[in-house]
């Protein structure tokens, strides 16, 4: 036993070639970058950050307030910048940085945007700032010989690996449930629309179709972090991988993540492969190969375990949800940060009220007068939200001069094909209830779910 | 992995068998259901809408010519008439339905009219074609052919005889039914023509036919519920009753044409033609799709259901609604409550069953 500890200790420890860090650097930056540029160019900056009146915030972090007037395109266009300069490696520690930071700050501000892509982009680019990805066939190097280093610890990258694995071994132990496995749900459902495709369109109509989708879905989620960690089976399942992320591509719109993991599960190739090619790079560039000096900073082994406490937790988080009680799907406690993509079909109504309990008036209150629709539509199904609404309506109503607003509301949310059902206590104030990590136990349970 | 893409390969190169019926999730013919929609629902609706508002024209034209009680009388009839066919097409707002971009139905149908810009239109003799939608329609009509409360017919006639402004009134109001009768013929004209690009464009993402009717439904029930009762019944401002603000208010047969509406839309939801034939509608794909398959009702039944409750408690409410608004408010509420059940059927789970995104805004899913 101590000696398969020592074995992999001595493995993580081991030198090898820091051109994989080039390889991702590089294609990560130009990613980010063309992700910033498509945010922009399809008008979503005014859209989800400078129209909305209100912003769902994330709990503890109601801090963090979009930037008034024309700031939030700054943000955009500093965050595009940043990722140009990570792909050059020019000043790449803070470049780097200053990317994790303008990009996280964009998704803490409103809730009804978190996408797992999002969330996994904010974690991918804080590890690549701990890392040296700039210390080689980078405009520092070019800059300052003396910064160039050839060799990195293996955990370096076998962190980054292990990161990126998990994305979809989580999502593959998601699917494991009876909806996706034994009604082939929500796929059927999301098949209706490519039903009256030219030719393949009757495929989509069989049950037949919709099951081999979900399974091969678990099966592919679950098995390829493994397959691509294996050298003989790394060729195949690289090719999957690109079948998998083209073919869903096409199918769900999920804007850059299926290229964006095409791209990075590239780490997964041999460590001479990326040599290979960060020398070829070299060559072309008329770069000085380094010569064989080794990174190696004083707190080398404080990162080494901060990073296995990272992926540590990152394992927990998605099991946070055993410690609530009612279906998650339904109560959607401990949903988020863990990996669960295109993984259900929801669709909700929300007819809030506010009342005044000194003079009785009552007030139907229109959605669309305070919400974007994917606002509305984000906040009708999420209990949270709901809360964040209420709060909302309260004030509003505060500052029209209703002293002590009562705010209910009628929910209704159907789940994966199947009726919609009342969701929360109608009778409830929603002002009077504050939001925590405890049970919403305000929620009408879905018993035979 | 080799194996299940072997499988997908499979099953893809045998499209064109088919497959035994508890093998399939739902077959169904869209472009059937939309050809039944623009042949026997959608182009009808439009012609009688061009039919009845040429006639409120011919007829507002000889009010005109001798204003009478008589020809009064006649006119009014005739714009019961084009309102009515209306009703049944304001669910239509794509394709030829929409006028340089925006809905037909806005200088068709915005309520309630502002009488102070009419007036001053009338007396400026300003062109309807300049003046604003709150000024202009069925809405400006109904006031200017009813007048205010209390107006005896012979009031209103005085109004195009002896007035100061007659003869500008006169011409205002020809104008007006002019500029729907123009608007009308416009858009059927259009259908005939557009039917084909309806009728071929299937699927349900964003911009197919599918996705288009099912938001204008829901857009139109919407305007239903919210513009005919929850305004007038005090929803959006405390709970004080707005009788002034009910559809067709100087004319008092707001509850008439709410349930028009209402009867227009459930027949659409069923896929019935204007001539009583009953072919593919939503309906029939919602109960293809046996959406809620497992629960107590499907959820296509259960929205053809609820379309009834909803046409019989609007049946209850006499008119002129804004008196019962005041007399027996519950009874108009209680139909706001029906509808009020039909909207999470409608917005979110048909549409949810559909692949239909409703007020469609584009961003990014995971």
């Amino acid at each position: 036993m101590s000696d398969v500890l020592a074995n992999i200790r001595s493995r993580l420890a081991e030198e090898v070639s820091i051109a994989p860090l080039v390889t991702v650097r590089i294609l990560f930056g130009f990613m980010m970058f063309a992700g910033a540029l498509r945010f922009m160019l399809k008008g979503w900056v005014e859209q989800l950050y400078i129209e909305p009146r209100y912003f769902f915030t994330f709990y503890g972090f109601d801090w963090v307030q979009p930037l008034a007037g024309n700031g939030m395109w700054f943000v955009f266009i500093a965050m595009a910048i940043m990722a140009l300069f990570i792909a050059i490696g020019l000043f790449f520690r803070f470049s780097s940085i200053a990317f994790f930071l303008l990009f996280t700050y964009v998704e803490l501000l409103d809730v009804s945007n978190y996408l797992n892509h999002y969330y996994f982009i904010s974690i991918f680019s804080l590890l690549m700032a701990l890392m040296p990805a700039g210390r080689r066939f980078s405009v520092d190097v070019a800059l300052r010989p003396q910064m160039a280093r050839s060799s990195i610890p293996f955990w370096t990258i076998g962190a980054l690996r292990v990161q990126l694995g998990m994305v979809y071994f989580f999502a593959g132990v998601a699917k494991l449930n009876a909806d996706w496995l034994f009604r082939a749900q929500p796929l059927q459902t999301w098949f209706v629309p490519f039903t009256q495709l030219p030719t393949i369109g009757k495929a989509f109509e069989w049950k037949l179709t919709a099951f081999l989708f979900s399974w091969g879905g678990a099966i592919y989620d679950l098995s390829i972090p493994f397959l691509l960690a294996f050298r003989k089976t790394l060729p195949f399942a690289y090719l999957a991988v690109v079948g998998f992320h083209v073919i869903t591509g096409f199918m769900f719109p999920i804007g850059m993540f299926p290229w964006v993991m095409i791209v990075l599960t590239w780490l997964f190739f041999p460590i001479d492969v990326h040599e290979k090619i960060v020398s070829r790079l070299e060559r072309l560039f008329k770069f000085r190969s380094p010569v064989s000096v080794s990174w190696n900073p004083k707190l080398t082994n404080f990162l080494a375990y901060c990073l296995a406490v990272h992926l540590l937790i990152q394992m927990i988080l998605p099991f946070r949800y055993l410690l609530y009680p009612g279906h998650l799907f339904w109560t959607e406690q401990g949903f988020r940060f863990s990996w669960r993509v295109m993984l259900m079909e929801k669709a909700a109504s929300a007819q809030f009220y506010v009342s005044d309990p000194e003079t009785g008036r009552v007030w139907d209150i229109h959605n669309p007068h305070y919400l974007t629709p994917v606002q509305e539509k984000q906040m009708s199904s999420q209990p949270d939200l709901l809360l964040q609404y209420a709060s909302i309506l309260e004030n509003e109503f505060r500052s029209i001069g209703v002293m002590d607003p009562v705010v209910t509301a009628d929910v209704f949310v159907a789940l994966n094909g199947r009726r919609s059902r009342r969701y929360i206590d109608n009778k409830l104030d929603l002002s009077e209830v504050n939001d925590g990590f405890a049970h919403k136990d305000w929620i009408i349970d879905y018993e035979d779910l | 992995m080799r194996k299940f893409l072997f499988i997908i390969t499979i099953a893809l190169v045998f499209v064109s068998c088919n497959a035994p019926d508890d093998m399939v999730h739902c077959d169904f013919d869209q472009q059937a259901m939309l050809t039944n929609y623009a042949d026997n629902v959608i182009v009808p609706r439009f012609n009688d809408l061009q039919v009845g508002v040429t006639l409120m024209d011919g007829a507002v034209q000889a009010f005109c010519a001798t204003p009478t009680t008589s020809m009064l009388m006649e006119a009014r009839i005739s714009f019961w008439a084009a309102y009515e066919a209306y009703q049944k097409c304001s669910p239509f707002s794509f394709g030829p339905g929409l006028i340089n971009g925006v809905s037909f139905r806005e200088r068709f149908n915005t309520f309630p009219t502002n009488t102070t810009t009419i007036e001053s239109n009338v007396s400026n003799a300003t062109m309807v074609s300049a003046a604003p939608k709150s000024s202009v329609g069925f809405p400006a009509i109904d006031y200017l052919l009813f007048g205010t409360q209390g107006m005896t017919e012979e009031d209103v006639v005085a109004l195009y005889t002896t007035d100061v402004n007659a003869s500008a009134r006169r011409a205002y109001l020809l104008q007006l039914t002019a500029e729907l009768k123009q608007t009308a013929q416009g858009i059927h004209n259009g259908w005939s023509t557009y039917q084909n690009t309806f009728t071929a464009n299937v699927g349900t993402a964003d911009g197919t036919a599918i996705s288009m009717l099912v938001n204008e439904l829901n857009f139109d029930f919407e305007t239903l519920k919210n513009f005919k009762f929850k305004i007038p019944l005090g929803k959006y401002n405390g709970g004080t009753v707005i009788p002034e603000s009910v559809e067709a208010f100087y004319a008092g047969g707001s509850a008439r044409l709410a349930l028009d509406q209402a009867n227009g839309l459930r027949n659409i939801y069923l896929g019935m033609g204007e001539n009583g034939s009953d072919d593919l509608g939503l309906y029939d794909y919602l109960v293809c799709l046996k959406t809620g398959e497992g629960d107590d009702q499907l959820l296509a039944d259960a929205m053809a259901d609820q379309f009834t409750a909803i046409i019989n408690a609007l049946e209850n409410i006499p008119d002129p609604m804004s008196e019962t608004l005041v007399s027996n408010k519950p009874i108009v509420d209680d139909a706001y409550l029906q509808m009020q059940m039909l909207t999470p059927m409608m917005k979110s789970e048909m549409s949810s069953a559909l692949g239909v995104q409703i007020n469609y805004q584009d961003n990014d899913g995971d």
